[in-house]
């Protein structure tokens, strides 16, 4: 009873700090923002190579058919960076919540799912330094500009098993955010008032998405295609705009090489080059499409202490779609990690480890991030 | 089983700890063009001209007899006295172990008087305030006039030297008891008046009674009377009404003319009509409201003094009803002897009024010295029919950003 109190305790408080903590990257301030990576702490021990088999993950509906009985998740990410670039440094700390859900079983083949997950993420605070010349004196200035949100993928998908080996689905995507923005500017002369504008903007959204599941004998093979439509931005000033969102298309597999041992490997890709006209009427970077590889193994058959303790480890590497000043802005990172099964197999803490860098030309982004993922199944 | 209790509190430690233990750092170093928003703040600087609508100007908001200040002057444009009327001298005192019949005065030693100056010009040299008798019969109604022939009929009997080096002291001088004589028939009350005279004409400021810690003293060293002429004190009397009378009065402020300060103080209503578009639509960074003097800024040389703008919450002319907030009111600094432009910052005042309507919160300001009670430093500037020279607001604001989307 207390562990599910537990769980639903923080299942909760995901969901309501998830939108105002979110921070993924100083890059964030790009395009339509930082392509999040809602992964489930298991599969961020193997760098994502599991993700088209997990079905806590929202990429693969036909991977909810891996439930046996109803679940509920949630991921905390701590994340510490470092940014480099020629014209400054900083040392940022952040936690996300960027998935959590919940999966009901309809014996014997059909299960349900509702997911919530960070899609973009678009919280990040700018300052600067600056002095211009006001009534023929040099005055000092801050600028800080702060946007605070993003944008989050709600999926309802239902798995449906079409044979022992075989399971197919279908998701629902509502993409819906929303982002405070802020531009500040406060002088060193206190003659000077400070400067403070706000601006409220939605976002909506929503897309399909498909996928199925093939299980060999030593292989898993899993496929998800999802078709977005466009991204409704409508800020407080009554602008409107319109981005499409990507396609994406994703293929994954498990291979059961030796006893115990597991190879995974995942390729995605999103089109976000559908949405580069659209950011370019506005002024914005361009979108590229882009690609995300990676590739992992796990053991899932150690025990330590008399626990069963899953061992993970990967690699991944991607290009996130928005440009910064024309250069792509490239990512990998390397990922290990762990997982604990308690209770009879009623719950499962995995901890996954991750460290990596963003690179864009001369500006460089090293990143260490924690993710921490609670499982229950009462 | 224990044990498996102990893994399960161990693993929520680490998930809580994992979880929660960091702090939120989300600032980037931003430099543009490296990483920058869209848009960015531009300020612009303008000059609003002909937008104060109407200025009335009041004087009478202190009263010099009961203020913490004396003057004592002798130029052209201000001749002015200090009268100080002190506490009765008691006739005896009651030194311990001494009957109820106590000491009765018998002998006055010496006296000495005591008077802090506060602000002096302090290139005028051998300053001395001269100081005179007068009848202790002073109250409100005591004038210029009816203390005229003290200066000009008679010689004053004792004066105290004002050191060259000094500007902010407590003066002390050890009066001729011979001229001090103390009248049973004046209640054993002593009332003195003083000057000034220097190598040039001056005006002295000098602390008074009212609202000080260090009223004007007199300080009685005396012996008591025989048999008991062996015992000796120190007795005070303190002003008990002081004021200084000037001439000329200021006048009451002119129409056109906008008048702040001076001894009674004088204050300045600023009406304005100012477009609602720099009113409502953009942000204020600055807005100093500029007053053009007609004369220069009147007070001791050397003397600065702030002046206030506050905003009027209900317009009843001299008796308007003003906002108490004070970090809404607007500031500005002027030096004795200025001419030209004084400054009063008024930028939290237009952003005080951004949103509400003028029917709501009158778009109209008070003008005042900060220091009314305690200097007599007066400003003079050309009102509203002015033209060129009426008041005008410079303003430095942003337009409305432009948050792009998405």
């Amino acid at each position: 009873m207390r562990a599910r109190a537990f769980a639903l305790l923080a299942l909760a408080s995901g969901a309501v700090a998830s939108p105002v903590l979110a921070q993924g990257s100083t890059f964030a301030l790009r395009g339509l923002g930082w392509a999040a990576r809602p992964v489930s702490a298991r599969s961020a021990g193997t760098a994502g190579a599991l993700a088209l088999l997990d079905p806590e993950m929202a990429a693969n509906p036909a991977a909810l058919t891996r439930w046996r009985s109803v679940a509920a998740w949630a991921v905390a990410a701590p994340t510490k960076r470092s940014y480099d670039s020629p014209t400054g440094s900083a040392e940022q700390q952040t936690v996300r919540f960027p998935l959590f859900g919940f999966a009901a079983v309809l014996p014997p083949r059909l299960v349900f799912g509702f997911s919530i997950s960070d899609y973009l993420d678009r919280t990040w605070t700018l300052q600067q330094q600056d002095s211009i010349l006001l009534r023929n004196q040099m005055e000092t200035f801050t600028d800080a500009g702060r946007s605070i949100g993003g944008v989050s993928d709600l999926q309802l998908g239902a798995g449906y098993r079409v044979t022992q080996a075989l399971s197919v689905g279908l998701a629902f995507h509502y993409y819906l955010g929303s982002t405070r923005l802020t531009a500040q500017r406060s002088f060193i002369n206190v003659s000077y008032q400070q400067i403070l504008e706000q601006s409220l903007t939605d976002f909506r959204g929503a897309g399909v998405g498909a996928g199925l599941l093939w299980s060999l004998p030593r292989l898993d093979i899993a496929a998800s295609a999802r078709l977005n439509g466009s991204l409704r931005s409508h800020n407080s000033s009554g602008q409107i705009a319109h981005t499409h969102l990507p396609p994406q298309l994703a293929v994954g597999l498990r291979w059961h090489v030796v006893p115990g041992v597991f190879f995974a490997g995942t390729a995605q890709y999103d089109g976000w080059g559908r949405a580069a006209a659209d950011l370019a009427g506005t002024g914005q970077e361009t979108a590229r499409n882009v690609w995300t590889f990676a590739a992992g193994v796990e053991v899932p058959r150690v025990t330590l202490i008399k626990l069963h303790t899953p061992l993970r480890a990967g690699y991944r590497t991607r290009t996130l779609p928005f440009t910064s000043l024309g250069q792509e802005i490239h990512e990998h990172a390397v990922a290990g990690g762990f997982g604990f099964v308690l209770a009879r197999d009623r719950t499962t803490i995995d901890i996954g480890f991750e460290s990596g860098d963003r690179k864009a030309g001369v500006a460089r982004e090293k990143f260490r991030s924690i993710f921490v993922g609670l499982t229950v199944r009462p | 089983m224990a044990r498996t209790f102990a893994w399960r509190s161990a693993a929520a430690a680490i998930v809580a700890a994992a979880a929660f233990a960091c702090k939120e750092e989300v600032t980037a170093p931003g430099h543009c063009p490296d990483l920058c928003a869209a848009d960015s703040l531009v300020v612009e600087d303008t000059v609003l001209t002909g937008i104060v609508a109407s200025d009335t100007s009041v004087r009478g908001y202190t009263r010099i007899d009961v203020g913490p200040i004396l003057l004592v002057s002798n130029t052209d444009s201000l001749e002015a006295h200090p009268l100080i009327q002190f506490t009765p001298i008691p006739v005896r005192w009651f030194p311990p172990g001494i009957d109820t019949a106590g000491v009765t005065i018998g002998k006055i030693d010496s006296i000495a008087f005591e008077i802090r100056m506060e602000q002096r010009d302090t290139a005028v040299h051998n300053i001395r305030l001269l100081v005179y008798r007068v009848a202790p019969t002073l109250d409100s109604l005591t004038s210029f006039d009816s203390v005229r022939t003290v200066f000009s009929g008679s010689a004053p009997f004792d004066s105290i030297p004002v050191d060259d080096s000094l500007g902010v002291k407590l003066l002390r001088r050890m009066l001729p008891v011979t001229a001090m004589a103390i009248d049973s028939a004046d209640s054993n009350v002593v009332a003195l008046a003083l000057a000034v005279r220097a190598d040039s004409q001056t005006t002295v400021r000098l602390s008074s009674g009212d609202l000080t810690g260090i009223p004007p003293r007199l300080r009685f060293f005396v012996h008591g009377a025989a048999p008991r002429d062996t015992f000796s004190t120190e007795l005070d009397a303190i002003a008990s009404y002081d004021t200084y009378v000037q001439s000329p009065d200021p006048p009451p402020p002119p129409a056109g003319v906008i008048a702040v300060g001076n001894q009674p103080a004088a204050r300045a209503i600023l009406r304005f009509d100012i477009p609602r578009y720099f009113i409502d639509s953009v942000t204020v960074v600055r807005a100093s409201l500029q007053l053009t003097t007609t004369r220069p800024v009147g007070g001791i040389p050397g003397e600065a003094v702030s002046f206030a703008a506050v905003p009027i919450l209900r317009d009843l002319g001299g008796k308007s009803i003003l906002f108490q907030d004070s970090t809404v009111a607007g500031f500005g600094t002027a030096t004795v002897g200025q001419s030209g432009v004084v400054e009063i910052e008024v930028g939290r005042i237009l952003t005080l009024w951004k949103g509400i309507s003028p029917d709501s919160l009158p778009r109209a300001v008070m003008v005042r010295n900060t220091a009314e009670d305690e200097t007599h430093v007066d400003l003079e500037a050309a009102g509203h029919t002015a033209g060129a020279a009426a008041p005008q607001i410079r303003l430095s604001f942003v337009r409305p950003f432009r948050f792009g989307v998405p």
